[in-house]
Order: C-alpha cells, then structure tokens, then sequence
C-alpha cells in the first residue's frame, strides 16, 4: 500500500470537493490555453502579412528612405534594381526575392477623391514570393510582358493596352467598379512632378489585410517604374529566406551580394528588427501572462481552500497515521499527492477542452470584422488560434505548478499539529 | 434571540477562525479589486477617447448636409450646408453653440528646403473660424509652437505629429493640392503659422488647420460648410441635445442631425468588442471568486455541525439559525468586498493621478481608440458600489444551500460525536 | 517495560488551567495486561498518551526498554511509534479508502520487510482476529465490531512491543467487547506483547491482570491480581 495508490483513493472520498478544484483549475486552464492559442495565431497571421507585404523577411531600401517614409520620397530609390533582385537571389538561403515600388495616389470621380495604394511588382517573381495565386477572386495575373503598354514603345503611354491591375476588391466597391472596367489614377513622380495612368481591371485580389483590400493595387513593376519616373529603379527589394536559414548569417550574406549590385547606400534589415506593430505582440503577451496569471491565482485559492477542507475533516486521521508511525512529513507527502493529482486531472481536463475549442476555431476561425473596422493594423479581421507548445503545454505545466504550489500552504501546516491534538474530539 | 444578539453572535464567530476567514475575504478581494481596475482602466480608456473625440474632431454632435454622411470618409464638397449662418443663430438662440468648419481631403506637398527632405503625404483639411472655433472645440489651447491662425490669412496650423514626421517649423511654407467643389484642380500655398500638440491622435497624425474663408476661397465653397458643429456632454451620446437640434431645425429642409457615435464609428465598434471581451474575463474572475467563497462557507457549516445540533436542541428556531449563518455570510462578504474595495480604491488614485504611460507603441498605430499614450483610471462610485454589492450578495447566495443541508439533518445525527 | 517517573501534564483552556496528570510514578512490566481506570476527567487518557508519545509531558520522564521517548522530535517519535507501538482507538479511525486488508497492510507498509514476510504476517494476523474473508471490504461495509477487529489487527501485525488501547470496547456492545477483549488477551498471551487500556468499562477492568485506577490525575490504587505468565 504506498502512497500514491492511497492519495488516488482519496480523491473520490469527497466528491464534491474534488470536482470543486478540479473545475477551478480546469476553466483557468482552458481559459488561458485558449487566450495563448488566439494570441500564437494573431502573431502568426501578422508575421504572414508583414512579410508577404509589407517587410518580406528581409527588406533592402535606399538608407535614407525610412528616415524620410512618411512623405513618400520615392526618388530615394534603390538603383540598378534587376541585378539587385538578381544577386540576392543567388545568395545562399534565400528563397525568393523580388523588387517593389509603392506610393499613394488618387481617383477622382466626379469630384470624389479616392485615395489608393498602388506598388510595382514582378508578378512572375510575386507568384513565389507572396503566393499571390492564393488570395486571387477572379480575373488573372497579368503576364509578364517585356514591353510595356503602348504601341510605340516604353514612353507612349497614349497605347490602346491599358495597364493590367490587380486590384483589392475592397477598392472595386469603393469605385464602383468591376472586372475589365478602367481607372485612372494620379500621383507624385520621383522627379516631384505629378503623372497618370490608366489602369484595366485584369485581376480581383482579397487581400488579408483590409487597409490593402480596400485601398491597394498591384500593377506591373515596368509600367510602375514609368509612372513615376523611375526606370530602372526600385523602391525596395524584400527577400525571403529558405525554411530553418540561419537569419542573422543569410542577412549579412545578402546585404552583401545586394551591395555589391548597386551604388545606392543600402539598409538592410531583418523584419523583426523593423519597428511594426509586431512590437504589439510583444506586448500582449505579457499583458496575456498577466491575466494567465491572475487566472491561476484565483484558482490557487479555490485549491487552498479545498485542501484546508479536506485536512480538517481528516483530522482524526492524521493523528491515527501518525500514532501509527508516519512522519509529520509523510503526512505532508500524502496530502501534497492528493492535490498534485487534482491539480493534473484540472489542468487536464482544462487542456483538453482548451484544445479542443481551440481546434475548432483554428478551423472555422474567429470573425472580428466587425470590431476591426476602424483599425489599422496588419492583422486579418478573422483569426484563427493556434495551437502551440507554449499555448498548450507550458501552460498546462503552469498550472499545474500553480495547483501543486498553492497546496503546500494548508498542507505544511500539518507538521505543526500535534498527533494527540488532531485526534482529540472536537 | 434578538437582532443585536444574532448580529453580535455572527460577528464573534467570523474571528474564531480568523485564518480561514482572512483567506476567504483575501480571495474574494483579490477578484473584486481586478474587477474595479479593470474597469477603472476600460473607462479612462472610452473617458479619454470620447473627450479628443468630441473636443478635437467631432464635436457633441453635427449638422450636416443630406448625402454626406454616407460619404463622409472621402470628405465630399458636393454635400454641404449652404445657409450654415442661419443655421448656426437658429441652434444659438436656443442656447446650443455652433461653429461651422468645412473638412476636405488634400496632399500636403513640402520641398527639401527648408524642409529635410522633398514628399507628400495624405491629410484632412479642416478650414475654422478662429474667432469662434473655440465655442466647441479646445484647439486654440494646444497650440505649443507659433500661433493661432487668424480669419482670411494664407496660414496653416499643423498636428504636432503631422509637423514632427516632415519636419517643419513655424514659418515654413506648405502647398496643398486638392479639388474645389467644381471639381478642378487647386494649390493651396500656405505658411505655417502654429503647431498644436492635441491629445487626440487622429488629429495629430492627419490634420491641416486654415482659416475658413481661406478654404472658401480657394475651394470656391460660396458660402457653404461641410458641417455645423456643436458643443455638449463630453461623456456618452447627448440625445436630448440632438433632439433639441431636430427640433430646432425642422424648419431647414436638407441636412441631418448626427450625433458623434456616428461619426466615429470605428472607435464605436471597438469599443463595444472590448467590452464584451472583458464582459466575459470579469465573469470568470467572479466565477472562481465564488467557488473560492462557497468553498469557505461549506467548510465553516460542516465543521460547526454539532454547533448547530446543540442550538437547535436548546430551542432555536431552524429560521434563526439560519439568519445567523447567513449573516456571518454576509459578514465575510463585508469584510472581502470592503478589502477588495479599499485596495481598488488605492490603486486606483494611482491610476487616477499618474496613469500608465504607454506612449511608444501606439505612435504608429489606428485602432480606433483616440488615447494619447497615458492610461488613466476614472473613479466611478457606481463600479465601486456594485463591487460591494456583488461580494457580499455573492457571499450569501453560496452559503444558502450548505446551510440548507445543516438544517436538513436531524437533529440527534448533527450531535452524534464521531 | 515502561517507566514513569514524576510526570506531569497540565492543559490551558481558555483561563482555566487543567492539571490533568500530577506526579505520576509508575513502572509496568512486559506482556502485562493492564488497564488504566478512573471517571472521566481522571486523566487516563492522558497517560495513555504520553506513553504513546503523541503527546509531550511537562515534567517528568517515561522510559520505553530504556529509551527516553519524548525528548526527541517529531520525526524521531515518529520512528519510535512505528517499530514499537501499536494503537487502538476508541472510535476505530481507520482509514475509509482502504479496504480492511490494505487498513492493516498500511501499518505494515512503513517497515522495511519482504514482500513474501509481508504477505505471511497479513494472513497470520487476519486469521488470528477472525477476518477471514471480510478483508476486501472498506470500514463502511464492516459493523463495529468487526472495524474494531481490522484495528487490533493493524496495532498487532507488526508485533509491536506495546500496544495502547483508548477505551477500546466504548463504541461497541457488551458481547462484541467481551469477543474483542478476548481476542487482545489471546494476543497478549502468544505474542507476549504488552497491553496498556484506558477504560471505565467495569467488563474490561475485570479481564484486567493489573488494574491502576487514577483520580484527579494521581494514582490511588494499583491492583495486581494476575502475575504476567
């Protein structure tokens, strides 16, 4: 008879009890296996959005560019853009890479002025970098053609090829308009002159982030690059890197082949070192560790006092093991046994049903539309939780901790009583 | 027994086991004093937005033009007030002050030289009269760099982020470029007489301010505003203010009275998620509480078993026994939710008098809130009273059916000894 | 075996102060049967007590084979009780997860023994006390007699020296105490085992070979009918 088997047995002694704590832990746990879950998939949706359109994983710009971001100074280019593009592809660990050019211009209509997001890109290079098939709704990618519009050539702008677009469809509602409609939009040059062009409706994009679906465009990089007055330019060349690359070492590979490939001053720099809004994910889980652990307290106290329940009513018991011969501290041991089960069958039990509505949302997600609409952060506005090793295990161990821990405090106190006073009648 | 012997009773049986009932009350605190932070913070959180709302941006509530709101967010001249001096003495003379200001969207262009470095950004427009601006609207006081503008002049007073993130100073000449209400291209050439550092972000980051008839001129309004805009409640959405208005103007056909929940959308929605998320943290944080008491309680009545047979056996009524558990009950709740309250209360004035300052990460981003980077708490007595209310009456309810059950047993099986 | 010099015990209740044991002298030899007699209040459970070292005296000594008891800590006390004492209480207090084989087998299990020896030493026991075959039940399922039967059984199978019985017949009627009686006395003849009581049952101070009969807390009389044979 040992005391494992002993401690087990008592859990069923007092039902209610034991069903007390064991719910304290459970809701804590699953509450704080579903918040972690939600917040793993908000910071891998960010990531993913960041990094497929705004940072890539690495980001290659003109070193006086961000200094200067907010007024759009595009004439703070990255030259010599292909061969650029080029070297840091054949960097070792680099994925992909492609090259962009983005600014804000706008479409009047009637006297409406509707503000929009166009950027440059290299629609073959985009496919793999971005994974742009995925988010298209209709109509297609325009094809890579060597020329642009225009019949006679790269500054006829007066062609009857319109200038194929990819456009957010949060836009084409805006716009009112559909697939294979046109519009024309009007921008500042890098020269600081301002310039037009038309675009064709060729594709509808829903993209993830809706600051984009509902004010962005892609349209190809050679006309872009015409639109603007920067032939041969680039605004900024992002990398991706092979899957487990050494960040820091291909970094540094690729700042070098991209220096080497330009005369522009460069600064390159790894995502995360970026200043985004990823710093917010940083910050919200220390806030959700904060409430985690405000969860686990609460529970904490349920278990002290089921504990000091159930060492009062056995008294009587106590005092017989010790007359008996057990140790004050094998006393200790027993009842510690007893909670750290309570404490893992809860904190199970919590897991589970954590994980299980965590899948489920994983699956169907969770639509924050609605709560969203004035924000502006790169985030979906529906979220799918993921499941983690830190959202789910270290979490059940925290708890566990906690239930274990929290029990020592009546437990302890059982050395102190004297065998002749915990047998006394009361 | 009497009143005062069953409340004294009651009292001296909380301190025979004065640790179990400190680490109850304890518990019973602890969910009370996150409930009363949380909703300290959630409240200086709508407090601050709703004020830079209303003082900086909205107003308490708008007239405006029919077909405008629809539209608002693409700020379209097409839509505007064209008698706004009637207007604004109709809503005057019933004692609502008005001011009128017309908002249109541009690009702000700036030159290197003097400036850092050449570009254009995206900025709202809002064309004031400064003799009477200040009747609804506190920007006059957040001037921090040059001065406020003067009717008619060639002048813009920039948000402190706007001027900060292009680099300009007082002096410095701007160009506007937008489209008159006709459609047609126009520039605005402006000097930069003020910089104002508002608590309202949205205003900070985007906002031009120009004389209105300045804006006139050049936008070729005629005489017409985008909107009327009035002072009023700076705390939740003055209905009895907007009803006033509707009344006032049920005689000019064309325009709409809002009030600002429905220019601020954005932050409404926020809002309203927010609280529902924290709706349901406060309801498992009362959740455990609970169990944690009724924990107590069931424990207490169990031990005082034979306690109880032995009062019954003496004579005492099942009803006054039951009072007397409960009103020890009751008592436990008074002592927790009066810790809970206490520590809320401290923690609060700190809340209150310094804030939380979380300025660095919200400088780059919209998300529909209007905070200023400085969280303070709001002393409401009513969260405070509830507080109260809900621990005590928490207490009670979990230690009705455990008293219930003591009294169900006989009386001979509640004093057998073993 | 036992020795008992100069004891004393006083208790604290609220302002009053209990002088429960006042100078005890007292010496009892191996494998008596020896009841402890006296109304209540008389502080026969009490001695009882100190003698089991679950409780501390005041003043005085109590020599068990030599060892001082109580001068160690807890711990100690507690390895002493476990290779030499058995008890039996008055209202059974065993354990009501475990059956009445796993009830006995657990005072067993804090010895360091065999399994093979382990195994022997429980079937010895609970045929010895007429168990056979109820020992898979849990206490709930046994009458009061037979409880008091897996107690004396848990007490004896680790052939303690001593064992300490509190009131052992009070919760039980007169036939089932004289069995249980009985039983102990058995016990005490082929074990040799030494039996200390506590009891104002007229039925168990007469099976008594030695009667010491206290009052207020001092001995006043000491009766030894039988000699331990």
């Amino acid at each position: 008879m040992n005391l494992t088997q002993i401690a087990w047995r008592n859990i069923g002694r007092n039902r209610r009890r034991s069903v007390l704590s064991v719910t304290a832990t459970a809701v804590a746990t699953m509450s704080v296996v579903m918040l972690f879950s939600l917040l793993s998939g908000i910071a891998d949706d960010m990531a993913s959005n960041l990094t497929r359109f705004y940072t890539g994983e690495v980001r290659i710009r003109n070193e006086e560019f961000s200094t200067y971001e907010y007024l759009q100074p595009l004439h703070l280019s990255v030259d010599n853009a292909e061969a650029t593009v080029a070297a840091v592809e054949g960097t070792d660990g680099v994925a992909a890479a492609v090259p962009r050019i983005s600014g804000g211009g706008a479409v009047f209509q009637d006297d409406r002025r509707i503000a929009l997001l166009f950027t440059g890109v290299d629609f073959e290079r985009e496919r793999e970098f971005s994974n742009i098939d995925e988010i298209i709704a209709g109509g297609e990618i325009p094809v890579a053609s060597a020329e642009p519009a225009g019949p006679s050539g790269p500054s006829d702008t007066s062609g009857p090829r319109l200038v194929p677009a990819v456009v957010g469809a949060g836009v084409l509602d805006r716009l009112g308009i559909g697939l294979g409609d046109r519009f024309t939009l009007v921008t500042r040059t890098a020269m600081r002159g301002s310039n037009a062009m038309s675009f064709e409706v060729a594709g509808v994009a829903r993209f993830p982030v809706p600051a984009l679906n509902d004010a962005g465009f892609w349209a190809p990089l050679p006309d872009v690059q015409r639109l603007v007055r920067m032939d041969g330019e680039a605004g900024e060349v992002l990398a991706r890197m092979d899957r487990g690359a050494d960040e820091r070492a291909v970094t540094e590979a690729l700042a070098l082949s991209a220096r080497e490939a330009t005369s522009t001053p460069l600064e390159v720099k790894y995502w995360k070192e970026i200043e985004t809004t990823y710093s917010f994910i940083e910050m919200a889980q220390v806030i959700y560790s904060i409430m985690g652990l405000i969860f686990f307290i609460l529970a904490g106290t349920v278990i002290i006092n089921t504990t000091m329940m159930a060492i009062y009513e056995r008294k009587k018991e106590i005092g017989t093991l010790e007359a008996m011969g057990m140790t004050p501290r094998e006393v200790v041991r027993l009842f510690f046994t007893e909670s750290l089960f309570l404490a893992i069958l809860g904190a199970g039990a919590g897991l589970v049903v954590g994980v299980i509505f965590a899948s489920i949302l994983s699956r169907t997600g969770i639509d924050f539309t609605e709560a969203f609409r004035g924000v502006d952060m790169e985030i979906s506005p529906v979220l799918y939780p993921k499941i983690t090793p830190l959202s789910t295990v270290v979490v059940t161990a925290a708890s566990i901790a906690v239930g274990a821990i929290t029990s020592l405090f009546p437990t302890t106190r059982i050395t102190r009583i004297q065998p002749v006073e915990a047998l006394r009648d009361e | 027994m009497n009143a005062r012997a069953g409340v004294a009773l009651a009292w001296k049986n909380l301190f025979r086991h004065g640790r179990r009932t400190i680490i109850t009350a304890s518990a019973l605190a602890f969910g009370l004093l996150v409930y009363i932070m949380a909703d300290s913070m959630l409240r200086g959180i709508e407090v601050d937005t709703e004020r830079n709302l209303i003082l900086y941006e909205t107003g308490a509530a708008q007239v405006l033009a029919e077909g405008y709101l629809e539209e608002r967010d693409l700020r379209p001249l097409r839509y505007a007030i064209e008698t706004p001096e009637e207007i604004e003495s109709a809503l005057e003379e019933s004692g609502i002050k008005a001011v009128a200001r017309t908002t249109f969207s541009g690009e702000l262009i700036v030159f290197q030289d003097p400036f850092p470095e050449d570009g254009s950004v995206q900025v709202t427009g809002y064309g004031i009269d400064p003799s009477d601006d200040g009747d609804v609207y506190r920007l006059e006081e957040t001037i921090t760099k040059g001065r406020f503008l003067e009717p008619g002049e060639d002048g813009a007073v920039l948000g402190g982020w706007l001027a900060e993130d292009i680099g300009a100073d007082v002096g410095y000449p701007i160009t506007i470029v937008t489209r008159t209400r006709g459609g047609f291209f126009q520039t605005l050439e402006l000097d930069v007489v003020g910089i104002a550092d508002t608590p309202n972000p949205i205003i900070n980051r985007y906002a031009v301010f120009v004389p209105i008839d300045t804006a006139d001129f050049y936008l070729q309004m005629e005489g017409a505003v985008t909107e009327i805009a009035v002072a009023g409640k700076l705390r939740g959405v003055d209905r009895a203010l907007t009803a006033q208005m509707e009344q006032e103007l049920a005689s000019f056909p064309g325009v709409d009275v809002v009030g600002w929940d429905r220019l601020a959308m954005d932050y409404v929605a926020i809002a309203q998620t927010k609280n529902s998320g924290s709706s349901t943290i406060l309801f498992f944080v009362f959740v455990i509480a609970a169990v944690g008491v009724s924990n107590t309680v069931l424990m207490s009545i169990l031990e005082r078993r034979r306690e109880i047979g032995m009062m019954r056996a003496m004579g005492l009524y099942d009803g006054e026994i039951r009072r007397l558990l409960l009103l020890e009950a009751a008592g436990i709740g008074v002592i927790g939710a009066g810790i809970g309250i206490a520590l809320g209360a401290v923690t609060n004035y700190f809340l209150v008098t310094n804030g939380i300052d979380y300025s660095f990460w919200l400088r780059d981003m919209d998300a529909g809130y209007r905070i200023t980077g400085v969280l303070r708490g709001v002393w409401n007595g009513d969260t405070f009273a509830s507080a109260f209310a809900a621990g005590v009456i928490i207490t009670v309810i979990t230690a009705m059916m455990p008293v219930r059950r003591a009294l169900r047993t006989t009386i001979v099986e509640s004093l057998r000894t073993d | 075996m036992i020795t008992i010099t100069n004891l004393v015990r006083t208790y604290q209740t609220g302002d009053n102060e209990v002088r429960a044991l006042r100078n005890i002298d007292l010496a009892i030899a191996t494998g008596e049967f020896a009841a402890i007699a006296g109304p209540s209040g008389s502080g026969k459970t009490t001695l009882l007590n100190l003698i089991g070292c679950i409780d501390e005296p005041d003043e005085g000594t109590i020599e068990i084979n030599g060892s001082v008891v109580h001068a160690g800590k807890a711990k100690e006390r507690a390895l002493f009780r476990r290779e030499n004492l058995g008890f039996v209480f008055q209202s059974f207090n065993l354990v009501p997860v475990l059956t009445a084989e796993e009830n006995i087998a657990l005072s067993l299990s804090l010895l360091d023994m065999p399994a093979a020896e382990r195994r022997e030493r429980l079937r010895a026991i609970i045929d010895e006390v007429g168990l056979t075959g109820m020992e898979d039940r849990r206490p709930a399922r046994l009458s009061g007699g037979q409880q008091q039967r897996v107690a004396v059984a848990r007490a004896l199978v680790k052939d303690p020296k001593l064992v300490l019985a509190d009131e052992p017949t009070a919760n039980l009627d007169s036939e089932t105490g004289a069995a249980i009686l009985d039983l102990m006395h058995e016990l005490n003849q082929s074990h040799k085992t030494t039996f200390v009581f506590s009891t104002h049952d007229p039925m168990v101070m007469d099976r008594a070979d030695r009667l010491i009969t206290l009052r207020d807390g001092r001995i006043v009389d000491d009766d030894l009918r039988r000699r331990a044979s």
